[in-house]
């Protein structure tokens, strides 16, 4: 057993991030408890989620570009924006994810 | 505003469970860029492939209920919901006379505790199950920059010693130590005694002694001065 080198913190706003992307937010809810206890504030917290959130989002969009592309002429032409690099684009709040 | 290194540790976290491996490597890419560790990479995965079967283990269970023509009740707050298993554990250990928490190894944290223990801590389930043992104690050093187990303070806590050479020997401890614990803005110490035991994949914490008196005269132990076999 090897404690994370990742502080507490860290850990739970990946582990908050990881279950909005799973679409499985409401167990993330246990983590924003935490996160305010580690001194977190709540303007770091909405960038966690809009992160997420938009991470999610575009990996849906990206991936069904790519699945188009392969299926054309079946599918609808991926859009240029998407297939850029891992299709990160800023988030709706402004965040960039990568 | 979250540094870079940590945005790209979240955005590896959530593109696993996003199902999406050119976002994964994108990320862990830039995590390297801005500096993360190979440690500190895997760890992330880590969290995210946790939360990946946590989650899918949620929605078989949601679909068991289906097959057998159950419907399954709406969750109305689901960090509850996803306890029901600690939960359970939580009933079992009420029939433990003392307080006790039941920890796992891996990441090393909480997994419920009985009544007795929650009264004892003045906590309900929700600030015990998956929260490390010294914010369960109030412990002022679980809430430093290096954060819960990590601290400085932590290196040589006989707390500390104790349950994790159990989950990594097996062998049961006693241990004591003073705490600095702070609660609701106010400061003090308490002694803190605990007995531990490895069951399966978990340890089995029991809290032998957490009060003010003679806290300041209660020395800190080594984990070994204790030990049970």
């Amino acid at each position: 057993m090897t404690d994370s080198p990742l502080h507490p913190s860290i850990v739970a706003m990946v582990s908050l991030a990881a279950n909005i992307a799973a679409n499985h937010p409401k167990k993330g809810l246990c983590q924003i408890e935490r996160l305010r206890g580690y001194g977190v504030t709540d303007e770091q917290i909405d960038m966690v989620v809009d992160i997420a959130r938009h991470l999610r989002e575009e990996a849906g969009q990206m991936l069904d570009a790519a699945f188009d592309e392969e299926a054309k002429p079946v599918g609808a032409l991926p859009d240029a924006e998407s297939v850029a690099g891992c299709g990160c684009t800023p988030t709706a709040k402004g965040n960039a994810c990568c | 505003m979250l540094d870079e290194k940590t945005t790209e540790l979240i955005a590896i976290g959530a593109s696993i469970t996003a199902n999406c491996q050119p976002c994964l490597d994108y990320h862990t890419a830039e995590a390297r860029a801005q500096g993360a560790g190979g440690g500190e990479i895997l760890a992330a995965i880590e969290v995210g492939k946790q939360v990946r079967r946590g989650a899918g283990l949620k929605m078989d269970r949601h679909v068991a209920g289906l097959a057998d023509g159950a419907v399954p009740a709406a969750d109305t707050d689901d960090c509850r919901a996803n306890s029901k298993e600690s939960s359970n554990h939580s009933r079992l250990l009420d029939g433990i006379e003392v307080p006790v928490l039941l920890m796992q190894g891996n990441p090393r944290q909480v997994l419920t505790a009985n009544r007795r223990a929650l009264n004892l801590f003045g906590k309900d389930l929700r600030q015990v199950e998956g929260h490390r043992g010294g914010e369960v104690f109030d412990c002022e050093h679980s809430f430093s920059a290096a954060g819960c187990g990590m601290d400085a303070n932590c290196e040589h806590c006989a707390i500390k010693g104790a349950i994790v050479d159990t989950f990594t020997t097996g062998v049961p401890h006693e241990a004591a130590a003073t705490l600095p614990v702070r609660k609701a803005g106010a400061s003090g110490y308490r002694a803190l005694q605990v007995s531990t035991e490895k069951i399966g994949d978990l340890a089995l914490v029991r809290i032998e002694r957490y009060d003010d008196s003679d806290a300041l005269v209660l020395q800190t132990r080594d984990a070994d001065s204790r030990r049970c076999s």
